[in-house]
C-alpha cells in the first residue's frame, strides 16, 4: 500500500498546484459564501440568524424580478444564439474559400474585453447619434427607437439592444463549437445518405441535426449557465440600477449591488445561494431531460 | 544542549507573549506635543530647559484612489502630473519621524472597482487610513475610529473646512448616534451649467448665479427647436438617466421636500410619496421633453459638451471631473459654458455633497501617528494642491483656492468653489436600496410606464418593505 502510494506520489505533486488553487480560490470562498448567508454582520460580529436572509429574498420584489428577468434575458439569448449559431457553423463548414479567416473573425469579439464591447454597444445604441439610428435615419424611419432608454418589452427597446449585443459577442464561440461537431459526423452517413437518393434538406435534417445533437445540449447547458450568471455588459449599460427601470437588472447585479453598493454582504451571500440552487436545479433538470437517453443506453451497455 | 537552547528560547517567547499582553495599552486620547518647564538650580544660575515629548513616529499605512503611480506629462497640456510618491515626499519632509506608506488602487468599475478592496483591506486590517467616499457605511459597521475625541483633545486642529463640509461626516455608530466618522480630503460639486452661446442666439437672459425651477423651465422651453442662427436642432434641457436620483434629489429639496430621518436605533424613516416628491417627478417628466431623446440611458454630459457642437442650453449637475480640467486648460471655454449654483431649497441648501473624506480603521495600531497623517492629508495647503495637481480635485480647505491661481481666475470661480459649501446634508441611503428603488421610479415615470403617483407609490413600498427588514444594530 505504502509502497502504491509512494509510486503515484508524483501525480499527486502534479495536480497540488491547481488543487490547491482550486481549494483556496473556488471551494473555500463558496463555502464561506454558504456560512456567511446564515449569519448577520452586528457591528463587527457575525451572528448566526438561520434562514432569516433566504425568509427575506423569497419575500424580496425587487430580487425575484431581477431572477425573471435574468430568465428572460438568457431565453432570448438562448433562443437567438443556438440556431444562428448553427446556421452559420453549417454555412462556415461548406465554405472552401478562407474558413479559417472567417473562424478567426467571428471569433474575435469572445476575446475583447466586455467592457470595451459594451462601450462601444453604448455608442451603437445611443439614441440620437449612435450607428443604428444613424442608419434609420438615413432610411427615414421615424420615429427613431430609443433602444438602451427604453424599457419596454419591445424589439428596439433595452432588453433587445442588450440580447444583440450578447448574441454578437458569443456568436464565434457557439459557430466554433457547432463545426467541431459538424466535422465529426461521419462520413459514411452522408455517402449513404447520397446513394439512398436522398436531398441536402433530408440529409441535413435526417443525418446532421441528429448527429449533433450531445453538442446542442453541450452548448443550451452552458449557455444557460452563463446567461444566468450575466454581469458585466449589463453593469456597463445599464449602471448600478439596471436603468432603464431595471429592464438591464440580472441577480448578479443585484447580488453585486446588495454587497459592494449596500455593504450587506450575508444578504448577498444568501441570494448568491439561491442563484447556485437554480443553476444546479437547471443543470440537473437538463442534464436529465436531454441526456436521459445517453444515461440509459450506458446503463444498458 | 539542545534542549536547553530549545527550553530557553519557548520561555522567552513565553515571556515577552506575557510581557506583550501587561503592557498599558494606546491610549484612546491622542497625545499631544507636551511641553515642560524644568527648573534646574545651580550654585547661582537658575536655567530653564524646555523638553518636549518626543514627537509620534512609526509606520503609518494609507490607502488613496486613483492617484497617479508615477510622475507623468499630461498628453494635451504638456503639465507635469505628480505621481503619487511626492505627496509622500512631501509629508515626511513635513513629519520625518512617521513613515507614511501607500497604496494607492484605481477607481475601477464592478468587480474590480474600488470597493471591494477597500472591503478587503479594511477587514484584513491592512491599512489605518482610508481615503472612504463610503465612510458611512464603514462607521455603521463599527469599522471605523469616532474622530470627536482626537479632535477635542487636539489644540492644534482647526476647522478649516467652509460651511458644512465637517458635520456632513457625521454619522450613526454603533453605541453612539453621532460620530465624526471623517475628515473632508478632496472635493467636486454638482454645478448647472449653460451654454452661454445657445443663450445668446436664442435671445435668452443668461441664468442667474442662484436659477429657480421657474426660470430653468422658461428658458429651457424657449430653447428647444430649431436654432435661429444655425439651424440646428436644440434641446433646453439634460438630465443624467442613470444618476438621475441626485438631480431629482435637487429639484425636490427646491420644492421644499426632504427624504425622512435617521433613527435613535440607526434605521431609517424614508418618504419618497409626499406631494412635494410627486410635485418634483412630475415637474422632471415634464422637463423631460425638452431634453435629447435617450438622455435616460446617459450617465454623463450631452454629446458635444464643452464643444461647438453642444446643442444643450441647460446642463444640470456638472460635476468636476467633466468640466474642471479643461477649463483651467483652455479659460476660453468657461467663457462659454457658464456655472451657476444648483438649485436651493428654503433652507438655503441644494444639491449632492461631493467629497471624498478620509478615515480611520478603528483597527488602526498607530492611532497617534495616523491623526498626524490624516490631518496633513485634509488640512494642509501641500495636500490639496496636490489632490488638484494629480486629478484636477477641487481643493475641500477655506483659501486653498489662493493658493491655485488656476482656480480663482475661473469665469465662475464663486460658484464652483463654494457650490458644495451649499449643498444638502449626505445622504445616508445614498448606496442602499432606498436610492435604487426611488431610481427605478424615476425612470419608470419618465419612460412613460407608470405615472408619476404610481412611480412613488412603488418606491414607497419597496422602501417600506427594506426598511422593515432593517434590525435596530444594538449596542455592543
Amino acid at each position: 500500500m505504502v509502497r502504491k502510494l509512494r509510486k503515484s506520489l508524483i501525480w499527486y505533486v502534479f495536480v497540488a498546484p491547481t488543487f490547491i488553487l482550486f481549494g483556496l480560490f473556488v471551494a473555500y470562498p463558496t463555502l464561506e459564501t454558504f456560512r456567511l448567508s446564515f449569519f448577520q454582520e452586528v457591528a463587527t460580529r457575525q451572528e448566526f440568524v438561520g434562514a432569516l436572509h433566504y425568509l427575506r429574498l423569497l419575500g424580496n420584489q425587487v430580487f425575484l424580478a431581477a431572477l425573471v428577468n435574468t430568465a428572460f434575458l438568457g431565453i432570448l439569448f438562448l433562443l437567438i444564439i443556438i440556431p444562428l449559431g448553427f446556421v452559420m457553423a453549417s454555412l462556415l463548414n461548406n465554405l472552401r474559400v478562407w474558413p479559417n479567416l472567417f473562424k478567426a473573425i467571428y471569433f474575435l469579439p469572445q476575446i475583447t474585453s466586455t467592457v470595451a464591447v459594451a462601450l462601444v454597444f453604448s455608442y451603437v445604441f445611443q439614441p440620437n447619434w449612435g450607428l443604428v439610428n444613424g442608419l434609420l435615419r438615413q432610411l427615414g424611419v421615424e420615429p427613431l427607437p430609443l433602444w438602451l432608454a427604453e424599457p419596454r418589452y419591445v424589439l428596439t427597446g433595452s432588453r433587445a439592444a442588450v440580447t444583440i449585443l450578447a448574441v454578437w459577442v458569443a456568436l464565434g464561440y457557439y459557430m466554433l463549437i457547432f463545426q467541431a461537431g459538424l466535422q465529426a459526423v461521419p462520413a459514411e452517413l452522408y455517402d449513404a445518405a447520397v446513394v439512398d437518393g436522398a436531398g441536402p434538406l433530408q440529409t441535413w435534417w435526417l443525418i446532421t441535426l441528429p448527429s449533433m445533437r450531445p453538442t446542442f445540449v453541450f452548448l443550451y447547458i452552458t449557455g444557460t449557465i452563463e446567461a444566468m450568471s450575466r454581469f458585466s455588459d449589463l453593469w456597463m449599460l445599464g449602471g448600478p440600477a439596471g436603468t432603464p427601470a431595471r429592464s438591464l437588472q440580472t441577480i448578479v447585479m443585484y447580488i453585486y449591488q446588495t454587497a459592494f453598493e449596500s455593504n450587506d454582504f450575508n444578504l448577498a451571500s444568501s441570494a448568491a445561494v439561491i442563484l447556485f440552487v437554480v443553476v444546479l436545479l437547471l443543470t440537473m433538470i437538463n442534464f436529465r431531460s436531454f441526456l436521459q437517453r445517453e444515461f440509459s443506453s450506458q446503463s444498458g451497455g | 544542549m539542545k534542549s536547553q537552547i530549545r527550553g530557553a528560547f519557548v520561555w522567552a517567547v513565553l515571556c515577552s507573549i506575557v510581557l506583550a499582553s501587561c503592557a498599558p495599552s494606546a491610549p484612546a486620547t491622542p497625545q499631544t506635543v507636551v511641553e515642560t518647564q524644568i527648573i534646574v538650580q545651580t550654585q547661582q544660575v537658575e536655567v530653564l530647559v524646555t523638553a518636549e515629548a518626543p514627537p509620534v513616529s512609526g509606520e503609518v499605512n494609507v490607502l488613496l484612489i486613483g492617484k497617479p503611480d508615477e510622475d507623468s506629462i499630461d498628453p494635451v497640456t504638456g503639465k507635469n502630473i505628480p505621481g503619487i510618491q511626492q505627496l509622500e515626499t512631501m509629508f515626511e519632509t513635513a513629519y520625518p519621524s512617521i513613515d507614511m506608506q501607500i497604496t494607492n488602487i484605481p477607481w475601477g468599475s464592478g468587480a474590480t472597482g474600488y470597493g471591494p478592496k477597500t472591503e478587503s483591506m479594511i477587514q484584513a486590517q491592512e491599512a489605518c487610513i482610508y481615503l472612504m467616499p463610503g465612510a458611512f457605511q464603514y462607521g455603521r459597521r463599527g469599522y471605523l475610529e469616532n474622530l470627536d475625541p482626537w479632535i477635542a483633545n487636539d489644540p492644534t486642529f482647526e476647522d478649516v473646512w467652509p460651511g458644512d463640509y465637517l458635520e456632513q461626516w457625521r454619522g450613526w455608530g454603533p453605541g453612539n448616534p453621532d460620530n465624526q466618522w471623517a475628515l473632508p480630503y478632496s472635493g467636486g460639486n454638482r454645478v448647472i451649467h449653460y451654454d452661454a452661446v445657445l443663450f445668446e442666439q436664442w435671445g435668452v437672459e443668461p441664468l442667474s448665479q442662484h436659477p429657480t425651477l421657474d426660470e430653468i423651465e422658461e428658458k429651457a422651453k424657449a430653447m428647444t427647436g430649431i436654432n435661429p442662427v444655425t439651424g440646428e436642432q436644440n434641446y433646453g434641457y439634460w438630465y443624467q438617466g442613470k444618476y438621475i436620483n441626485w438631480q431629482f434629489q435637487a429639484i425636490a429639496h427646491a420644492l421644499g421636500a426632504t427624504w425622512g430621518e435617521v433613527n435613535d436605533d440607526g434605521t431609517w424613516t424614508v418618504n419618497w410619496d409626499t406631494p412635494e416628491y410627486l410635485q418634483a417627478l412630475e415637474w422632471l417628466v415634464m422637463m423631460s421633453q425638452y431634453a435629447p431623446p435617450g438622455a435616460l440611458a446617459a450617465e454623463a454630459m450631452p454629446e458635444g459638451f464643452l464643444t461647438d457642437q453642444n446643442v444643450v442650453a441647460i446642463i444640470p449637475e456638472g460635476e468636476t471631473g467633466y468640466y474642471l480640467t479643461p477649463f483651467v486648460n483652455d479659460p476660453k471655454l468657461n467663457e462659454r459654458f457658464r456655472t451657476t449654483y444648483n438649485l436651493q431649497g428654503p433652507d438655503g441648501k441644494g444639491g449632492l455633497f461631493i467629497a471624498d473624506p478620509v478615515a480611520m480603521a478603528a483597527s488602526c495600531p498607530n492611532k497617534e501617528a495616523a491623526w498626524e497623517v490624516m490631518k496633513w492629508l485634509t488640512m494642509s495647503p501641500e495636500s490639496q494642491k496636490y489632490n488638484f495637481d494629480s486629478g484636477g480635485n477641487l481643493p475641500v480647505i477655506d483659501g486653498a483656492a489662493e493658493a491655485i491661481p488656476e482656480l480663482a481666475a475661473l469665469v465662475d470661480a464663486d460658484a464652483i468653489l463654494n457650490q458644495n459649501a451649499f449643498a444638502e446634508i449626505r445622504y445616508p441611503w445614498a448606496s442602499s436600496q432606498p436610492r435604487f428603488s426611488l431610481q427605478a421610479a424615476i425612470e419608470a415615470a419618465i419612460a412613460g410606464t407608470m405615472t408619476p403617483k404610481q412611480a412613488l407609490e412603488q418606491a414607497q413600498k419597496e422602501t417600506e418593505d427594506w426598511l422593515a427588514q432593517q434590525v435596530a444594530t444594538p449596542t455592543p
